[in-house]
């Protein structure tokens, strides 16, 4: 029996007799179930089944029997009958996937009182009590059938009979349906559900066609009140997406296509979108143009001019979201206007046409994919955001704010939350969908790799103007703003008492000695251990799944492969507040039920980032020619090896571009964990939106100072730690490749 | 002809690729590579010998027909299963390992003990020449050590099979010939059966035992370079391996099992029996001497249309009475004017009557 089988037996084994089958009160790896192992609530699944009534667990210990019998006689592929490896394969695939899905079934039909169903209760034998959400052993045993199932399955000859490839599919599968899917179908399903627990499409519709949410007038365009919901989501995410795009367009046309000086300076400005707490652009925003802010004493000092809330509400969101996102169409642009091959503009203008024309009839329309694409990423970040809307919002309601204020405000509503969860989706996975499209059309943009000769010609003077007068102020303004972050760290009060002081770093990040030694007395301590915690033991999950699924992806051929790939990047549209809106009624009751945990943090950190890793591992993978991996097969090797020993090596870069992006991209995650924090497992982001919540705008912005340079060291370690290996010409495989994050 | 079995033996019975995607790739392809010999995949781009050549290696597997290596049916095996070995086009060294660890890595991932693995790669880089260059990076090699490097990791599993896949491509024209003479050399000395696909006539010619000429999927036509150049049987191999003209003639009676043929305005005699009636004619451009009078020799009066000096000779594109003719005259030295008349005579042995 070869090594492969023995540990996916042994590890259903080990879940039915040595760990937990139920979820603990306590964490798992705290160990004190050890001491009450025989417990009710600690009890390993066969003692479930003995002792404490849990009858229906039984076809598990008999499906892992089942599958060892198999595996004790394998048909000898040599000497049997045609046709009999196959029937052989096909009953471990039926053994495989029987007790994955009975792990499931059971849990979903079985709660906590007895049936879920009525129809169950009618049909099956009376079973006394119930059971709790799933714990260690359950997840084990559902593995262990999962590596059975890809086993059979690459034992009938699919996938060219390579288990690895059919195990990896198989797990990350389960698990995207599992934890991205599974939630967001929940979702639609809740928007169905009335009063009573009722399905009902009149629940639907009376939740969908609120004159709230599609009141349209015309104080819509300029963010005033009774406008629906809707219309205002809509109309703020297209003036971004247009804003950025024209914005990005000018800072990049600067920095690939003029000689201004502070160029090389001007590419940091694509790193701030990864490491910019979502809170910081707001708060800045208010310190410069607050009813408190310095523009407005300023005015008010000089000329007179009584301060206004003009910031509040829509101008001052559109505002905080064109700071925030116009680095990211930056990211993309720059990629966009480097990849028009410049022989294209030398030909044109060899052709007699002057500057203006070449630019006007051959670089923008090679662009306008590349726009297209820049357009819809502002779009969906924009639908998505959270943190700018939530702090500068004021009346101005949006999707995402509203789905929050549904779920904490005074009249908690499910449905409500969940229908507009359901529309905020549909426009968020609409622009995704119109994206892929974009960006399908590669044709255009011409990085063969063969290096293009040619200088890209200058471009015309009004283009040149326009982007310098543009850009450059928008540069200063975004100084400013950063600047004005740190500046209010160490101010008393913002707007009346402008003493420098340390006291928002005392009040968060005190350490003091006391009579047991040194004591973390800081009220930030708290949440700053657990974020750091949680995104430490995220960053190399999604690194595992995400360079995963892009080797499935980019490397393997299967039926299915489309859907496949769809939903790994699934969840860079689904905004945060739908994801935590999906976590919290998908995991709030058993089988799977860890609200409140930390686990259900990480996950939904693993999931969300999830596209990033994908993305970043097509790109790199995309760069290394496909017939080192054919190399590799025709001198003996399978699947798992060419990919440990040859991709892996090679793809170190993406590898390291998935763990710092993970890792950033945790640290600054507020919209969807918003709703999975408790008090034990409270995180940075959510503690500083408390902060905000108080007016205690210091501590919160000497906070983010604190996050910013801790992901900065983190990058740098990281990226010191790792080390780049020489590769000769294979080397240039930045991280920097990877997609553009949806922040918030 | 057929030989024994035996371990370089390798036939394809009415193989079929289809990727589904139109027209198949490869539709219906039979052949019989002898153990020992060098035989060549040729023809066009997109005629289906590098997925035949991957269907060799089990990089894919054919949707149907049936591939038997040294006897054995290996239709199903994948490529890691199978005995065979492939130089690849851009030589896919890893960039990451040492040209030891390269060599070494089959042996190495069959699980094969440090040491042997050691001994099995030193013994194949003195048999290719490369002897203290363990230690270096590909990025470090040269084209041309690259590819000796790359033929090294594929010669070390001592495969049944040895594939290249367009292996001088890479490679600029000096070094060509030399390469290409190198790896005839070391397949003679090894007595190892190789497949090999090129698109370059002469480098097929120059290397091959056998040649199998391929076009849209299908064999065109096979047997060894002596043959197919000079009595090629399909005008699509004529052309392609010679650029030949393919008239239209006419043969005119068969007497003593001689056909006399007729070509605009010229007749002969051809050696063998062919159905009374019109025929396709082929002649290579390089036949052509330009006379004064006949001598009994077959001539064409033919008109200048295009000329151009080459340096080897002069490429000439002239109208005949049997249509339009391309030329070449390896033994003038300048071009000719455009409208002057002259007859061209070519010896009746180097007409083909062809399909």
């Amino acid at each position: 029996m070869s090594g492969y089988r023995i540990i996916a037996l042994l590890l259903v084994a080990a879940g039915l007799t040595l760990v937990p089958w139920y979820a603990l009160q306590s964490s798992f790896y705290e160990f004190t179930w050890l001491a009450k192992f025989g417990g009710k609530d600690q009890a390993p699944a066969l003692l479930q089944i003995k002792n404490f009534s849990k009858p229906w667990l039984i076809l598990l210990p008999v499906l892992l029997l089942a599958a060892a019998g198999l595996y004790a006689k394998p048909v000898n592929a040599a000497t049997a009958a045609e046709g009999a490896v196959r029937s052989w394969a096909r009953m471990v695939v039926f053994i495989g996937a029987a007790g994955a899905l009975y792990v499931l079934a059971q849990g979903f039909a079985i709660g906590p009182r007895g049936y879920n169903f009525g129809f169950l209760s009618a049909m099956m034998p009376e079973i006394t009590g119930g059971q709790f959400g799933l714990g260690a052993g359950a997840m084990l045993v559902t593995f262990g059938f999962l590596m059975i199932c890809a086993d059979g399955i690459a034992s009938m000859g699919y996938f060219r009979g390579d288990r690895f490839i059919a195990c990896a599919l198989l797990m990350v599968t389960s698990l995207v349906v599992m934890f991205v899917f599974f939630p967001v179908v929940r979702v639609l399903y809740e928007g169905f559900v009335d009063a009573d627990r009722n399905l009902s499409f009149g629940a639907l519709w009376t939740r969908f066609a609120q004159p709230k949410m599609w009141n349209l007038t015309l104080s819509c365009l300029w963010g005033g009140s009774g406008c629906g919901v809707a219309w205002n989501t809509l109309w703020l995410a297209l003036l971004t997406a247009a804003g950025t795009t024209f914005l990005g367009l000018m800072l990049a046309l600067i920095v690939t296509r003029s000689n201004f000086r502070g160029k090389k300076v001007l590419r940091l400005l694509t790193v701030l979108p990864i490491i910019t707490p979502p809170f910081v652009v707001g708060l800045a925003l208010i310190l410069l143009f607050g009813r408190a802010g310095a523009v407005n004493d300023f005015l008010y000092w000089a000329f007179d001019i009584p301060p206004t809330r003009w910031i509040y509400g829509l101008p001052g969101v559109l505002l905080a979201q064109l700071f925030a996102f116009t680095p990211v169409a930056f990211l993309v642009l720059i990629g966009v206007v480097e990849g028009v091959s410049p022989q294209l503009e030398e030909a044109s203008q060899s052709l007699h046409a002057s500057r203006w024309q070449t630019f006007r009839y051959v670089t923008l329309p090679l662009m306008a994919p590349g726009l297209a694409n820049a357009f819809l990423v502002g779009f969906i970040e924009s639908i998505a955001d959270f943190g700018n809307p939530v702090l500068l919002g004021g009346s101005f309601a949006v999707m995402s704010t509203e789905i929050y204020f549904a779920i904490v405000g005074a009249q908690l509503d499910q449905g409500k939350a969940a229908v507009y969860s359901i529309i905020l989706l549909s426009f968020a996975l609409f622009a995704f969908w119109l994206q892929q499209r974009a960006t399908a059309k590669k044709s255009f943009v011409t990085v063969s790799g063969k290096g293009d000769t040619g200088l890209p010609s200058p471009l015309p003077d009004g283009v040149r103007r326009t982007a310098i007068i543009v850009g450059v102020p928008w540069l200063a303004l975004t100084v400013v703003l950063y600047g004005m972050s740190i500046v209010g760290a160490f101010v008393k009060t913002w707007g009346r008492d402008y003493t420098f002081t340390l006291e928002h770093f005392v009040k968060g990040f005190a350490i003091e000695h006391g009579v047991n030694g040194w004591h973390f007395t800081g009220a930030a301590w708290h949440s700053l251990g657990n974020t750091v915690q949680f995104a430490l033991a995220a960053a190399p999950l999604t690194a595992i799944v995400g360079i995963l699924s892009a080797y499935l992806i980019a490397r393997t051929t299967f039926k299915g492969q489309r859907v496949f790939e769809f939903l790994t990047l699934l969840s860079f549209a689904i905004p945060g507040t739908v994801i935590g809106v999906a976590y919290i009624f998908a995991f709030n009751v058993p089988p799977i039920e860890i609200t409140g945990t930390g686990l259900i943090i990480v996950l939904c950190f693993v999931f969300r980032n999830l596209p990033v890793g994908v993305r970043g591992g097509i790109a790199a993978l995309s760069q290394l020619d496909k017939s080192l991996d054919e190399a590799s097969t025709t001198l003996g090797a399978k699947g798992v090896t060419t990919f440990r020993r040859v991709l892996l090596p090679l793809l170190k870069p993406a590898v390291i571009g998935a763990l710092i992006y993970g890792f950033v991209r945790s640290m600054t995650t507020v919209s969807a964990i918003i709703f999975l924090v408790s008090g034990d497992t409270e995180l940075a982001t959510t503690y500083i939106l408390g902060r905000v919540g108080n007016g205690d705008y210091g501590v919160a912005i000497a906070y983010s100072a604190v996050l910013i340079l801790i992901m900065v060291v983190a990058i740098i370690f990281v990226q010191w730690l790792v080390g780049t290996r020489k590769l000769g010409r294979r080397t240039a495989i930045a991280p920097s490749t990877g997609p553009v994050a949806v922040a918030g | 002809m057929t030989q024994a079995t035996k371990k370089g033996t390798l036939e394809f019975i009415n193989v079929v690729k289809d990727y589904g995607t139109g027209e198949p790739a490869v539709k219906g392809v039979s052949f019989r590579i002898e153990d020992g010999d060098l035989v060549t995949l040729l023809g066009p781009s997109g005629c289906g010998k590098t997925t035949t050549l991957r269907m060799v290696a089990g990089l894919e597997l054919p949707t149907k027909g049936q591939i038997m290596l040294g006897g054995k049916d290996v239709t199903a095996q994948s490529a890691s299963q199978r005995n065979v070995s492939l130089v690849f086009q851009s030589y896919a060294l890893f960039p990451h390992m040492s040209v030891m660890d390269n060599v070494g890595y089959g042996p190495t991932v069959q699980g094969m003990a440090k040491a042997q693995v050691a001994a099995k790669v030193n013994d194949t880089l003195k048999l290719i020449g490369l002897n203290g260059y363990e230690d270096r990076l590909p990025s470090e090699l040269s084209g041309g050590q690259q590819q000796r490097v790359a033929i090294a990791r594929a010669l070390v599993l001592e495969p049944a099979v040895l594939l290249f896949d367009e292996p001088l491509s890479n490679l600029d024209t000096k070094l060509r010939r030399h390469v290409r003479e190198e790896i005839r050399e070391l397949q003679q000395r090894l007595a190892i059966t190789c497949v090999y696909v090129t698109h370059d006539r002469e480098e097929a010619m120059a290397v091959s035992d056998h040649i199998i000429v391929m076009d849209k999927g299908h064999i065109a036509e096979a047997g060894s370079p002596n043959q197919l150049f000079f009595e090629p049987r399909t005008a699509f191999v004529a052309d392609f391996l010679s650029e030949a003209n393919v008239l239209t003639g006419e043969v005119t009676s068969v007497t003593d099992g001689k056909s006399n043929v007729r070509l605009g305005d010229a007749t002969f005699a051809i050696n063998a029996p062919f159905d009374v009636g019109p025929a396709k004619i082929a002649l290579r451009p390089d036949v052509f001497d330009v006379v004064s009078d006949d001598r009994g020799q077959p001539a064409l009066h033919v008109k200048v249309k295009k000329s151009a000096f080459v340096g080897k000779g002069v490429e000439l594109v002239v109208d005949s009475s049997a249509g339009e003719l391309f030329v070449f005259l390896p033994r003038a030295k300048a071009t000719l004017e455009a409208g002057s008349e002259m007859r061209l005579a070519f010896s009746a042995l180097d007409a083909r009557v062809i399909k």
